[in-house]
């Protein structure tokens, strides 16, 4: 039976706070940031368009390496920054047997006392049915001598010994076998309200943490081409290459897909979405 | 993670989300543009800025902002407001916003769109190249700029003898009447 202290959500939703108190902070950080200042929400879906943030940004350095500066390199910054750990988080969140096996349990204390109790178990029972296989051997080698008074009398002795081993041998054989159905209850005993609690959380910080991202990088997008137009170099670029449209994101992707053919292209998916995202972009 | 914006960051953003769209090739749309090149060097100037419509009723900016852009009206015109009063209003030829590139001062004036507005827009650094490298546009900043001055001190000169009603009504007539602020 599991002598539990509290009921098995507390100890689940104590770990699962420690577990995402880092994606907490940042969330927090960037909807309050979003909220202080009614930061406007994009209808594009920038994780998917955030290919041409970095062309563009890397096409406009190489016309200028002065280009990126200033805010325009500090909104860069954190906006890649963001991207980085969503794609961290995505990695660590992938799998949650994995984190509940390997994290979970062993921050529970009674559990680890348990295994750490079977490996004693264990090696006494090891110890026990060495004990009677040297004992055994002895007293077969005592048996087949001259039985004088004392070899009778150690023979005794060294039956009693062997009793005594084989009762030990059994408490520890019969603790191992109890120890290990208590284990394999106490793995029981969390895994569903883990798993469930942990996938609740786990969709709550990817939405608002995709949210807060797709708002920066909108705003990261909207000033990368506020700056692209009033750099002379870029301008002078632009204008020279024939292009016709505005300064923006949408004009980027237009050329972009002048150049594919959607119907053959390998992404079709991605391409289609590209089709929407010009109607969404503003 | 975790960066910290100044207000002033975080406004930059926001009016960039903001801000109106921009089209490529400002000199080719010049062209079409029926604008009395004799006013000034339109061409010159095209090929520093870019050309931008703003919708009637918008703001281009208020009192008080930072002053990064100098424009040039090309079509269409806007009311100078000061304190929710207007103040003038400017057509195709006039520019303005170029003093607070010069003095880098904030806008002492709202500039509001009263009939739907295309103009060239010149960033500080463009417009710093153009005053550097065409003479002529210089020359003429610096008749605006002088004309605002002579209106400036008849300004004063008038409120101190007649009193406000009446040196605005003036002013209001004139038909350089936006030289009555400073800045904008």
């Amino acid at each position: 039976m599991l002598d539990l202290e509290h009921e098995p959500e507390v100890y689940v939703d104590e770990f699962l706070s420690s577990f995402f108190d880092e994606t907490e902070k940042i969330v927090v950080f960037e909807e309050n940031f979003c909220l202080q200042y009614s930061l406007e929400k994009p209808r594009a879906d920038y994780f998917k368009l955030k290919r041409f943030l970095t062309t563009a940004l890397r096409n406009f350095r190489e016309i200028d390496d002065k280009f990126i500066a200033g805010l325009l390199l500090k909104l860069q910054k954190d906006v890649y920054s963001l991207f980085d750990y969503f794609a961290k988080l995505q990695s660590a969140t992938q799998v949650p047997d994995i984190i509940y096996q390997q994290k979970f349990l062993s921050s529970l204390k009674p559990y680890i006392a348990i295994q750490d109790e079977i490996v004693t178990t264990k090696a006494s029972r090891d110890l026990y049915e060495m004990k009677l296989k040297q004992l055994d051997e002895q007293i077969k080698v005592l048996s087949v001598q001259s039985q004088n008074e004392e070899k009778l009398k150690e023979i005794k002795v060294l039956k009693g010994k062997y009793a005594d081993a084989v009762h030990y041998f059994a408490l520890a054989r019969d603790r191992t076998t109890e120890l290990g159905i208590l284990l394999t209850e106490y793995e029981g005993a969390f895994h569903s309200i883990f798993v469930e609690r942990f996938n609740t959380l786990k969709k709550n910080y990817f939405a608002r943490l995709t949210d807060a991202i797709n708002v920066k990088a909108y705003h990261l997008d909207k000033l990368l081409w506020d700056r692209a137009e009033r750099n002379k170099r870029i301008v002078d670029f632009l204008s020279s290459a024939n292009i016709e449209g505005n300064y923006d994101t949408k004009t980027f992707i237009k050329y972009y897909l002048r150049n594919i053919n959607v119907n053959t292209s390998a992404d079709k998916e991605w391409h289609n979405y590209l089709k929407i995202a010009m109607e969404l972009l503003d | 993670m975790f960066t910290e914006y100044t207000e002033q960051e975080v406004r930059e953003l926001v009016n960039a989300v903001k801000k109106p769209k921009t089209q490529i090739r400002a000199e080719h749309i010049v062209k079409d543009k029926k604008v009395d090149v004799n006013t000034i060097d339109v061409k010159s100037l095209a090929k520093q800025g870019s050309v931008r419509r703003f919708e009637e009723n918008s703001i281009l900016f208020r009192e008080g902002d930072d002053g990064t852009d100098m424009y040039l009206i090309l079509q269409g015109k806007v009311d100078v407001l000061h304190k929710d009063n207007v103040v003038a209003s400017l057509e195709v030829g006039d520019m303005f916003g170029e003093m607070s590139l010069v003095d880098t001062m904030p806008r002492s004036a709202t500039i509001r769109v009263s009939e739907t507005l295309s103009a060239l827009v010149l960033s500080r650094s463009n417009f710093n190249s153009v005053i550097s490298t065409e003479p002529n546009i210089a020359f003429r900043v610096m008749q605006t700029l002088s004309k605002r001055i002579r209106l400036m001190n008849q300004t004063i000169f008038m409120l101190k003898n007649k009193g406000e009603e009446e040196a605005t009504d003036i002013l209001e007539d004139s038909d350089t009447a936006e030289g009555i602020t400073d800045d904008f």
